[in-house]
């Protein structure tokens, strides 16, 4: 290489240094934006496992999946959780086969930041198994 | 100069550049972690201390119903409940500064032992009832008064059940009525024509077996003046299925109280008085919801009617987080309890330090 060029290629290389620092500063904002919302997905969690506890209270969950009663299901699910959260609830039996004949939702779920909350409910009148999976999100 | 210096001067310049901005540019997305990391502990640190009120009984175990006992560790779990989130309905009504053995922040306070951590626990029904006397109808032995009555929950409608009741001096007329989805619904309810004075509408709301609301709507029978303000007569005080009324005046005796729930009603035994206090005792019902209690009597011709409720919620305990500067360091967070067997809402809001 020629003398007169070795600046040229150090101005070169410190210029592919910049590219490299600012191109992983730039790759590493999906991350941040993930962990920011860890946060809020514990919430959801949180709230979701709250409001099956409560309707699970004396074996009422059980008795309403047994009774195949998807709208009054879906009437508590709507009135204990606050405004502002969506839902989407799907009942699996002891098959890991769905339950529910109709879907148990307010309709505005969105496939963003949506949580999912496990729950094993008990039929105490015929001792079947049950697993609620509640997803939550936040209307924006 | 020759060219391969200013080459290496330039190149010496953006490497310098490149330290600098970078620095700057790490600093730019690793303080949104820092801040995040530590907005998440804080807010970690602060559920676990609401969960903690919520889900501990405290100690004695039953501060709640021991009125002898001081209160050496803050919780309103019910000892020895069986699921989570079960609070017991003497705790939390002693929350409520209108009974006479309410606890004090300060108490509550020292037996948290958190004292960098100030907080505020609300307790409310799930949905709310508001009423409106629409409009009544004089007839010759009675007096029809028609009720609009509303069910709500954060301003959307909800439909519920009503158990209705008005009550004047002795009588207690009942009547079932409920909202629709638009949640309007109407009550019409006759009262005799015998006396005048204050009379209390009571409804009993219930949008399924669980979850209940109330309202009590004051109003005057055969009466041009409006209705006395409650606790002009007495103060109702339950706990540990005990009321206690407090007179205003010695003249003006409670002559009648009783206790009304979704599903019934029942006049309560008087067990002990003295000149300015009585007592009732109360039954241990099975009824899910609240109990309102209401006592009755007459001042002079003129009927006068005071009422509580058993448990005595909404209630509303602690720090009033208001100010500028506490709401930039606040964390709230909802949570569904059961009080008798009925879900209500519940916030807890922890104060930074």
């Amino acid at each position: 290489m020629p003398m007169d060029n070795r600046g040229q290629i150090r101005v070169l290389e410190a210029f592919f240094a910049t590219a490299v620092v600012f191109g992983s500063l730039i790759l590493t904002g999906p991350v941040y934006v993930a962990y920011q919302n860890s946060g809020h997905t514990e919430i959801l969690y949180s709230l979701g496992l709250n409001v099956l506890i409560e309707i699970d209270r004396e074996g009422e969950l059980g008795e309403l999946i047994a009774q195949n009663d998807w709208a009054e299901l879906s009437n508590r699910l709507s009135l204990l959780l606050p405004i502002g959260v969506s839902y989407n609830a799907t009942i699996y039996n002891e098959n890991l086969e769905i339950v529910n004949s109709s879907p148990i939702t307010d309709g505005v779920l969105e496939g963003k930041n949506v949580v999912s909350v496990h729950y094993l409910v008990v039929e105490r009148a015929h001792i079947s198994f049950y697993v609620v999976n509640l997803q939550l999100a936040y209307i924006k | 100069m020759p060219t391969t210096t200013i080459d290496t001067l330039l190149s010496c310049f953006v490497m310098v550049s490149l330290v600098l901005s970078s620095m700057v540019g790490v600093y730019t997305v690793v303080h949104p972690f820092l801040q995040e990391q530590q907005s998440w502990y804080k807010t970690q640190v602060n559920q676990k201390l609401a969960e903690y009120l919520l889900l501990e009984p405290g100690y004695p175990v039953n501060w709640g119903s021991d009125l002898t006992t001081s209160l050496t560790d803050f919780g309103l779990a019910k000892s020895g409940f069986a699921t989570p989130f079960e609070l017991d309905i003497d705790k939390v009504t002693r929350l409520n500064s209108e009974n006479v053995y309410n606890v004090s922040f300060l108490d509550v306070f020292s037996a948290l032992g958190t004292q960098d951590r100030p907080f505020r626990i609300t307790v409310k029904p799930v949905f709310d009832v508001t009423v409106n006397l629409t409009s009544k109808q004089e007839r010759l032995t009675d007096t029809v008064y028609h009720f609009q009555v509303h069910t709500e929950k954060s301003n959307l409608p909800i439909a519920a059940n009503l158990s209705c009741y008005a009550v004047f001096l002795d009588q207690v007329v009942s009547n079932a009525s409920s909202t629709s989805p638009t949640g309007e619904g109407l009550v019409e309810i006759a009262l005799p024509n015998e006396g005048n004075g204050t009379a209390l509408f009571i409804v009993i709301a219930k949008a399924n077996s669980k979850t209940t609301s109330y309202a009590v709507y004051p109003f005057t029978h055969q009466l041009s003046d409006n209705h006395h303000p409650q606790g002009a007569y007495a103060t109702l005080s339950p706990v540990d299925y005990t009321l206690r009324v407090d007179l205003v005046s010695v003249d003006d005796r409670v002559s009648r109280a009783m206790v009304l729930t979704y599903n019934d009603w029942f006049n309560l035994a008087e067990i002990n008085e003295s000149q300015a206090t009585m007592f009732y005792t109360m039954p241990h019902l099975l009824d899910v919801g609240p109990m309102v209690l209401v006592g009755t009597g007459l001042d002079e011709s003129t009927s006068f009617v005071e009422w509580t409720v058993y448990p005595q919620i909404p209630v509303d305990f602690g720090l009033n987080f208001t100010g500028q500067y506490d709401l930039l360091d606040s964390y709230a967070f909802r949570y569904l309890v059961t009080i008798n067997s009925a879900v209500y809402e519940c916030e807890v809001t922890i104060g930074g330090t």
